[in-house]
């Protein structure tokens, strides 16, 4: 029916009103999305600050009353969650680094270099991509128990010191956009490729390396499997492991507690977020021009 | 100055040979961490996966060959068909809604509107949330007697909302509903894409009539089409693979109703340490998502245009 409409009065509508029409319809389309989108987190909150007897209550009431706001130093106490929460913390601060570092080296060679084999690589490093993790996962924690890594947050970081497919290509397609002018004229100056890529190409891919650190470091603040692998040891867990820990054995006691926490566990990446929001659009270069 | 960075940037006629060396050189050493970390991480595991599929082996006692053993009992396994065809079931409801939806999304959230940067915030933060606490809270919004859903339900169309996570005929719509409010990654890719497309294209297009279905359909798909078939692939691979969201939510199950290919993998693994078996079962689903990737690129060529060799 809209569109029907659209289409008639599109002849008759000058070009400006039709977009007028257009962003309005989206609008009515996105508003109440909205409201999808944020109610899970609009619960969560409510828990958080509710009491136990509120959560199951029919009807739900969203406003907590009375406001509990011990919930949170309860639920920090209940499970050594701040232990879990700097656990996490190491573990994808260094990740990020490595990861980060990587991916930039591989796609500098991938975008601003020639040697022979590179296309072969370069599909090899794509082709990456299609692997589900539970093909590696067992040899992978027979070469870690071997190592003596088992409990050590060695293997949630080391193997992410290759890049990752999908961080080499951003950087690559990055790098690519840079003119050649540029990095020609420091090469004659008789720059080292590792000068350029030093001085020049990283300063340059300052979006790149803030959207990369925030999915690689939203990647290793949720991921679970390789934590339930590798990790027995109680004080070394992670929060994702701890809560599906708390998840399996508690069953459903203390949720409002668990919300509370939960909320801790999504302060990181969330905050993370906002500072390099920017740049995720302008990072992300996924065609040429 | 520019003729010699021309000479410099076409690559081919270097000068000397030992520059070309050179850079050969450098090339290797800036892969270095990736090669490393491939032949470690990556290749040799998945050579030595290869062969325990063929083994028995606990991790206490060493591997040992018993041929298609592993895989004839996986034949046998009503347990593994059925994770296949929760994992196959998913995969073919879930990817094509995604990528709609997130394509769809994209578009409008490409739109300049006063307080657009506000809601792109807000439609990607459930992508923001680790899979682990959204899970919790999923939990919680689909329980039967007190979850927000069925309220929903119960006043907008006073239905009695049915008991999602503990009932086998709903559980599979609940982890697809649960999966569709986070678009974010692909949303996030498409959104990109699509500042990418030249303005002049659409003015083109609607300076010969174009409305605004021609002009999605003929400059919007083609443009990004590059775009649309890695969203596709990256879904598929991904869908095939589920393991944190159901872990959490059902943990399989109820009555292996929500038990994915991956829960069943970790548990043969992990739990019951047949690590040959479990090898096994991985290569099979590797095995598929192969063929199905190969399928994509292959029909590819009909509906993806490269106009700049991505």
């Amino acid at each position: 029916m809209a569109a029907a409409t659209t289409a008639t009065g599109s002849r008759r509508m000058g070009r400006r009103s039709r977009e007028r029409l257009y962003k309005a319809i989206a609008l009515l389309l996105l508003l109440p999305g909205i409201l999808w989108v944020l109610m899970p987190t609009v619960w969560m909150f409510s828990a958080a600050f509710s009491r136990l007897e509120q959560i199951m209550r029919w009807p739900p009431d969203l406003w907590p009353d009375p406001w509990v706001f011990s919930n949170f130093y309860e639920g920090f106490a209940f499970l050594p969650f701040g232990r879990y929460f700097m656990n996490s913390t190491q573990i994808a601060v260094i990740r990020v680094m490595g990861q980060v570092l990587a991916a930039s080296m591989a796609g500098y060679a991938f975008a601003r270099m020639q040697a022979p084999g590179k296309n072969l690589l370069f599909i090899l490093v794509l082709s990456t991509l299609m692997l589900p993790y539970t093909v590696t996962m067992i040899p992978q924690y027979i070469i870690f128990q071997r190592l003596g890594w088992i409990d050590t947050y060695l293997p949630l970081i080391i193997p992410h010191f290759d890049g990752g497919a999908f961080f080499i290509f951003l950087f690559r397609q990055f790098f690519r956009s840079i003119p050649d002018e540029l990095t020609e004229a420091a090469r004659l100056d008789g720059c080292s490729y590792f000068g350029i890529y030093w001085r020049m190409m990283l300063p340059l891919s300052l979006p790149v390396i803030a959207a990369s650190s925030i999915l690689i470091f939203q990647n290793s603040w949720q991921e679970l499997l390789q934590p339930l692998i590798f990790l027995h040891d109680n004080s070394k867990y992670t929060i994702p492991l701890g809560l599906a820990r708390f998840r399996s054995s508690y069953g459903s006691s203390p949720w409002h507690l668990i919300m509370a926490v939960s909320i801790g566990a999504a302060l990181p990446p969330v905050v993370l977020f906002f500072i390099g929001q920017r740049f995720l659009l302008s990072g992300i270069v996924v065609s040429d021009k | 100055m520019s003729g010699m960075a021309a000479v410099g940037a076409g690559g081919a006629e270097r000068p000397r040979l030992s520059l070309r060396w050179r850079e050969a050189i450098n090339f290797y050493l800036f892969l270095a961490p990736w090669i490393l970390g491939f032949l470690a991480f990556t290749a040799i595991p998945i050579v030595a996966s290869l062969f325990l599929g063929f083994t028995k082996y606990n991790a206490i006692s060493p591997p040992d060959f018993v041929g298609l053993k592993n895989f004839r009992f996986l034949y046998d396994d009503q347990i593994f068909w059925k994770s296949l065809r929760v994992t196959l079931t998913y995969a073919v409801v879930f990817v094509p809604l995604q990528l709609v939806s997130s394509l769809l999304l994209a578009m409008l959230l490409n739109l300049r509107v006063p307080s657009m940067r506000t809601i792109r915030t807000i439609y990607y933060l459930p992508s923001i949330l680790p899979t682990v606490v959204t899970g919790l809270v999923w939990i919680w919004l689909f329980n039967a007697d007190f979850g927000l859903i069925n309220f929903f339900l119960y006043k907008a169309f006073e239905i009695r909302g049915p008991n999602w996570l503990g009932s086998e005929r709903w559980v599979m719509s609940a982890v697809i509903i649960s999966g569709l409010w986070a678009l974010g990654g692909g949303v996030i890719i498409f959104l990109a894409a699509l500042q990418n497309v030249p303005g002049e294209f659409y003015e083109a297009a609607e300076l010969d009539g174009a409305n605004i279905l021609h002009r999605f359909w003929h400059v919007t798909v083609p443009m990004i089409s590059p775009v649309i078939l890695y969203n596709l692939m990256i879904a598929m691979i991904l869908s095939l693979q589920v393991f944190t969201r159901i872990y959490v939510l059902t943990q399989g199950g109820p009555n292996y109703a929500s038990y994915f290919y991956n829960l069943y993998v970790y548990d043969n693994a992990f739990s019951y340490l047949k690590l040959g078996l479990a090898s096994a079962q991985a290569w099979i689903l590797f095995v598929l998502i192969l063929l199905l990737t190969v399928l994509a690129l292959r029909t590819s060529g009909r509906w993806v245009h490269y106009s700049g060799g991505v």
